[in-house]
């Protein structure tokens, strides 16, 4: 078993376009998947989700605002989950809302052993 | 974090987005004016979108309500901070009320001022100088948080012609400089007529059978029995004739799901399982029309909801008080002679006195109303006949309605109509 960490890029813009019925089903549909995921025991922690605001440092120690990338290209969470093989965990992630809304999961190994 | 140690979070209840982005266009409406409606929706599909982004993990907190409205509240200051930069900038880009704004935003989420928000915003939806249409789609826009796609749904219209309407309602109210009030005590009485009449037409469009069954329709149901509820707690429009139309509205919420069969077909009065009434909720309706027999008024919503109270008596179809309905018809026609009640008067008759009686009723009004056109007319008429026992003629009636209906829905049940008055199967 390793761990991986799911990385979710874009999707908000899609949200935006939604009612707010709408809104509130997607929300449904996160915490049903969160819910599953934990309860099945794959998803390790649920992680959290990133706020829009943001800075960014340079190595000059200058703060600016941004990064003012893409919108699809936005990180808007990450979860960790447990699997045995990167193609494992991709299977997992295809449950994710993120997908419904036009976001995508990077899929990334984390690199330390899981604490036992 | 451990499995073990996370809590389902307890999920919202039924249309919380919904309902709370009413609350806050309503609020912020008052705020910004009509002229800023694209903020304000942008505002609040801001605040709800954060709440997203915030809940979608470890789900939403203990008050949601407060949250949401302390996001919104931001939101807002931000944006008239945004506008007073750029008010210095060009002074005469927006002099109303800039500054002033800020300090009154607090109060503007009390309770009790959230629901006079709404109040005053729903007079202003239901202008008398707005079209019918519009201020219904605007209603359901700006009071009841429905998309455009939700409004089309729901009214089965096209959703440019949503857009229409709401950007024609929203040009009216800035141009007529409509103010956000409950109107004074000279003017109430009227105004709340109209008011009362689009959360009517609002209901009656997600009751009718005329266009289909969606599930959305019900929304409709709800939402205008939702906005009657708001009216009814307010000291001045909580008159008789708003708690008549409450009344109503409970009355029919409460028979709802004995409309349709197993199968989602529609089902007649007769037919309906009974013990699937909700009495809960007929006893509310009937607290309702209790208080409303308080005053000396009588409206077409008291008559209505006495119908329907007669019908909820009645523990079998057999024991109808067809009398008593007969004459609460008789007042009903003789207050509004429109088809619809002069129809079901008809109906009615012939309960009492036979098919023969309900035909010559309908023939007797026919002449004073042009009904050709209307399927539910000639459904009627074949009804009556095929109980009369004339199969030629029932035949002919229906077949006529069955032109002038495009629901299947409707259609349904005119075919099953149909297969009745066939010779080699009637019974």
């Amino acid at each position: 078993m390793a761990n991986f960490m799911f990385v979710y890029r874009g999707g908000d813009d899609g949200a935006a376009e939604m009612s707010p019925e709408q809104l509130q089903g997607l929300m449904q549909k996160w915490n049903e998947w969160i819910g599953a995921g934990m309860g099945q025991g794959w998803m390790v922690d649920p992680g959290d989700a990133l706020l829009p605001e943001s800075c960014v440092v340079d190595p000059q120690g200058v703060v600016t605002d941004g990064p003012f990338v893409e919108a699809k290209e936005v990180v808007g969470g990450y979860t960790v989950v447990q699997a045995e093989t990167l193609a494992a965990a991709a299977e997992h992630a295809k449950g994710c809302p993120v997908l419904l809304t036009g976001g995508r999961v990077e899929v990334r190994p984390l690199a330390g052993l899981k604490p036992s | 974090m451990s499995g073990q140690s996370r809590a389902d979070p307890a999920p919202l209840v039924e249309h919380f987005f919904r309902h709370e982005a009413g609350r806050l266009v309503a609020v912020l409406t008052r705020v910004f004016g009509w002229r800023h409606a694209d903020l304000v929706e942008d505002t609040v599909q801001a605040a709800l979108l954060q709440a997203l982004q915030a809940w979608r993990v470890h789900g939403a907190p203990a008050d949601p309500a407060a949250w949401l409205h302390r996001v919104a509240k931001n939101k807002a200051l931000d944006a008239l901070r945004r506008r007073e930069t750029a008010r210095r900038a060009a002074p005469d880009w927006a002099r109303r009320r800039a500054g002033a704004e800020s300090g009154s935003l607090d109060d503007a989420f009390v309770e009790t001022r959230l629901a006079d928000s709404q109040l005053r915003v729903m007079f202003a939806c239901c202008h008398p100088q707005l079209k019918r249409p519009d201020q219904i789609a605007l209603t359901l826009k700006t009071l009841c948080g429905f998309g455009v796609d939700e409004i089309a749904r729901a009214l089965l219209i096209q959703q440019e012609a949503v857009k229409k309407r709401l950007l024609r309602a929203r040009q009216q109210l800035q141009a007529a400089q409509v103010e956000l009030e409950v109107p004074a005590q000279a003017d109430l009485l009227p105004r709340l007529a109209v008011v009362h009449q689009v959360l009517y037409l609002m209901f009656n469009e997600g009751y009718s059978t005329s266009h289909g069954e969606q599930p959305i329709r019900e929304d409709l149901c709800e939402e205008a029995a939702r906005l009657c509820h708001l009216l009814a707690n307010h000291p001045q429009c909580g008159t008789p004739g708003t708690l008549a139309l409450l009344a109503l509205m409970l009355f029919h919420a409460a028979r709802l799901t004995s409309r349709k069969s197993a199968e989602g077909r529609l089902l007649l009065l007769q037919d309906q399982d009974r013990e699937q009434w909700d009495r809960g909720l007929i006893d509310v309706a009937r607290h309702y029309l209790d208080r409303a027999a308080a005053g000396t008024t009588i409206s077409r919503y008291h008559l209505e909801a006495g119908i329907c109270l007669e019908h909820c008596l009645a523990a079998r179809f057999a024991e109808t008080n067809w009398p008593v309905i007969l004459r609460l018809y008789d007042a009903l026609v003789h207050l509004y002679p429109s088809p619809v009640y002069l129809l079901n008067r008809a109906i009615v008759v012939a309960q009492l006195d036979g098919p023969q009686a309900g035909i010559a009723a309908l023939v007797d009004s026919a002449a004073q109303e042009p009904l050709a056109r209307w399927h539910l007319w000639d459904a009627t008429l074949g009804e009556l006949h095929r109980r009369a026992g004339d199969l030629v003629t029932a035949r002919r009636y229906l077949l006529s309605a069955l032109d002038k209906t495009a629901s299947p829905a409707d259609q349904d049940l005119l075919r099953r109509r149909l297969a009745q008055c066939d010779p080699d199967t009637a019974y």
